[in-house]
């Protein structure tokens, strides 16, 4: 398991003490095609940062780079770092069965295994060993109790998970990402298929998470970014434009471009 | 969406330019029934007043409804945040000119006040000329001119401490009555207080412009 460094006392020029995420000069190809250009920054912890942008600007693709998802992806390639913690990720030495358990990433659409409510928690766990029953219903009251499901779900654990409704099978999703304990969660737009309650559930559910997360999320709902992240990176062409506050992004970005995507001149 | 929000603040532009021409066309008529010893315009002033705040309302209407249905962000949320503060200084002005109207209303023969009218009408054409800079500065973009108009108001000021010791003066040497004295005494305060409610609308311009708070002296962080 990658382990996260101490924090220093060292003043830090963006003002993030202890980034969970490092970010050096980072290009990511499809073949021959750059889609990510010399990408650098850095990631608080506890933090909730969202990536935006026009579709196709690369976004996503840093997104599942952070957990080496596109290695999925026949004839890519990439350049550059990302430390997650104190270790480069994209390195052969690199175990990604324990990085993707230090990463958990939380989908655009819920994708609850057909399994039941009990089993889609304890999926992850069993695998990491823990066989004991006691610990694992403990893990599953512990996780749901989280996720704000537990009330919702505890007299039938036993039903299938597809049972569910699309808000709760997107919570029961998060659910599963953290019954592992990961130190960071990603997010694809995980509301965007959602109704207005459900993604109201899942934008609180996610303040309350990063006190014990970091967490990176895509979204192309501005109002989402505003409402719920920290920090903003706006990407466009494959670059970051800009990477501030959520606020200044929101209320007085640098760039222009950034001022025309965000009041929807563009993009 | 945003040709509708473009065009819903071209349209909010247009009723903020007609809340400043009646806010200042107010000021200039309660300045010339003063002059003029016009009672009848002064009570125009007076009722026009009604007027001038269903304007306001309006407007706060439109931006209420503009921030809820299109949720701006950046430079359009500035500038929304920026009018519905200027929105309501200039019904402060209008306020102020309903001041002076009534005012004048006390004062029964203008043209016997040797000396005490002109500096008063100074002062209003200068705090008249500040609100219209001010407003111009606002809708067009200009943080500059806005800074410049803020520093007019010191010039206003010294005007006004100037006309208070004249009518000391004139008390002193008992050739001003003192409610003459007292009415004349709360007209200038009120155009001072415009040159300062002018002020207030530059400082909202550099911010909607710069998204610089510069109220009360203070820089961003």
């Amino acid at each position: 398991m990658l382990t996260m460094p101490k924090p220093s006392d060292q003043a830090a020029p963006d003002g993030i003490q202890l980034p969970a995420i490092t970010v050096r000069n980072f290009s990511f190809y499809y073949g021959s095609n750059r889609v990510l250009h010399d990408i650098s920054l850095r990631i608080p912890r506890n933090e909730v940062t969202a990536l935006i942008g026009p579709s196709g600007c690369g976004k996503s693709t840093f997104l599942r780079s952070i957990n080496r998802m596109n290695d999925l992806i026949a004839g890519t390639r990439s350049e550059g770092e990302i430390i997650v913690g104190d270790a480069e990720i994209h390195t052969p030495a690199t175990d990604i069965v324990s990085l993707r358990r230090t990463v958990g990433m939380v989908f655009q659409r819920s994708n609850p295994f057909p399994k039941s409510i009990a089993e889609n928690i304890t999926y992850g766990p069993r695998l990491w060993g823990i066989r004991d029953r006691w610990q694992l219903d403990q893990i599953v009251e512990e996780t749901l109790r989280q996720v704000g499901l537990w009330e919702e779900v505890r007299d039938r654990l036993g039903a299938s998970a597809l049972a569910l409704s699309g808000g709760q099978q997107q919570r029961l999703c998060i659910a599963r990402a953290i019954a592992v304990k990961p130190e960071i969660l990603l997010m694809d737009e995980p509301a965007s298929a959602l109704d207005p309650i459900a993604t109201r559930r899942i934008e609180e559910l996610i303040l309350e998470l990063k006190e014990r997360f970091t967490i990176v999320i895509v979204t192309h709902n501005m109002q989402q970014a505003a409402r719920i992240s920290d920090r903003t990176a706006f990407f466009y062409l494959g670059e970051v434009v800009e990477y501030d506050t959520t606020r200044t992004i929101f209320t007085n970005p640098r760039q222009a471009r950034t001022e025309d995507y965000v009041t929807g001149r563009f993009g | 969406m945003q040709i509708h929000l473009d065009q819903e603040l071209e349209i909010l532009r247009r009723e903020l330019s007609i809340m400043r021409n009646l806010a200042t066309e107010a000021l200039v008529r309660a300045i010339r029934a003063l002059e003029e010893g016009r009672a009848d315009l002064a009570r125009k002033v007076i009722e026009g007043d009604r007027e001038i705040d269903l304007q306001e309302n309006k407007i706060d209407g439109m931006l209420l409804a503009i921030v809820g249905l299109k949720q701006p962000v950046a430079i359009d949320l500035r500038f929304l945040m920026a009018a519905m503060k200027i929105n309501n200084d200039l019904e402060r002005v209008a306020d102020k000119a309903a001041s002076i109207a009534k005012a004048s209303l006390e004062i029964a023969s203008p043209s016997s006040l040797h000396g005490l009218i002109e500096p008063v009408v100074t002062m209003s054409g200068h705090s008249a000329l500040m609100i219209r800079d001010a407003f111009d500065c606002f809708l067009g973009k200009n943080a500059d001119h806005a800074l410049e108009v803020i520093s007019m108001d010191h010039e206003l000021n010294t005007m006004n401490t100037a006309f208070y010791n004249t009518l000391l003066d004139c008390l002193r040497a008992s050739t001003t009555d003192p409610a003459t004295a007292l009415a004349l005494y709360r007209i200038a305060s009120a155009i001072e207080r415009v040159g300062d409610l002018a002020k207030n609308i530059s400082e909202e311009a550099v911010y909607y412009i710069r998204g610089e708070i510069i109220r009360h002296g203070t820089r961003p962080d």
